[in-house]
């Protein structure tokens, strides 16, 4: 790798950082609850509560509503 | 320099799924000898192989002097998603997804769900990036076609979900509707999956 291939290489991770920042927080945010959660219900020996699946279908929709958000 | 057509084509060691599998099976039954039971199945081998797979070819394709793509849209498509696919891959296999960890059919639509979210969340990042254009795309742009798939399976994928949750809150429903909503809803959740593991390594 060359010194320039090099600084084009580290440029392109710069420039890519807040989008992954942003994309992976919001899915590790994501699986982080939904494995809690089910761990809990596992431990409890239970299945969701109409609150869990309350609260899991309104984070659902607030997600599709800002992947749809444009949509013609 | 060797013109061979069947060396050129020829894949490398490192972007063969089946080495990653090879190896992390390995590694599995090393650390089963030394007493750490890590439990990871086939499909999970198979997950984590994808991973490291793509990883390796995004770090080659980074690496390289000569572009992928010659339009410039699809490089920085390629750039953008592929570690999120990379990152979101690993941390659903090795940091344990929702789904992995649940048992009864409940617990297994509920976890398929907060997977499906965790995706939507990286699918969301990607569609909040300005449109590519034609000529003068800026950096880190989102393809129309790949956000208009992403959008339609999500549609597939909802209602899938949907159904599964109605069928498993439903008491007293028989076992054969519960399985069939479930494959259902695992399926369609998969789909969105491989999309994003799809443009990730395109």
């Amino acid at each position: 790798m060359t010194v320039q291939s090099g600084i084009l290489f580290a440029s392109q991770v710069l420039s890519l950082l807040p989008a992954v920042i942003a994309g992976v927080e919001g899915a590790a945010e994501a699986m982080r609850l939904g494995a809690a959660t089910v761990e809990r219900m596992v431990s409890e020996n239970r299945d969701p509560t109409a609150d869990e699946w309350s609260e899991l279908n309104i984070r659902t929709a607030a997600l599709r509503d800002r992947l749809h958000s444009d949509e013609a | 320099m060797s013109t061979n057509p069947a060396a050129a084509a020829a894949k490398p060691i490192w972007a063969s799924k089946t080495i990653w599998v090879n190896i992390i099976t390995f590694i599995c039954t090393m650390a089963a000898l030394f007493g750490f039971d890590l439990e990871i199945s086939a499909e999970e081998k198979a997950a984590i192989a994808v991973s490291f797979q793509t990883f390796a070819n995004l770090i080659l394709r980074l690496a390289t002097k000569q572009p992928v793509t010659l339009r410039r849209d699809q490089t920085l498509k390629l750039h953008w998603l592929s570690p999120v696919v990379v990152l979101v891959l690993l941390l659903f296999t090795l940091a344990g997804c929702a789904s992995r960890v649940a048992e009864t059919p409940a617990q297994r639509v509920y976890a398929l769900q907060a997977d499906y979210n965790a995706l939507l969340a990286a699918a969301v990042a990607y569609e909040n990036l300005p449109r590519c254009r034609p000529v003068h795309a800026p950096p880190n742009c989102s393809d129309t076609g790949v956000v208009e798939e992403m959008r339609r399976i999500d549609n597939h994928t909802f209602d899938a979900l949907q159904t599964a949750q109605r069928v498993v809150r439903t008491p007293g429903i028989g076992t054969s509707p519960v399985n069939a909503a479930l494959a259902t809803a695992s399926e369609a959740v998969g789909l969105l999956a491989r999309l994003l593991n799809r443009e990730g390594i395109r």
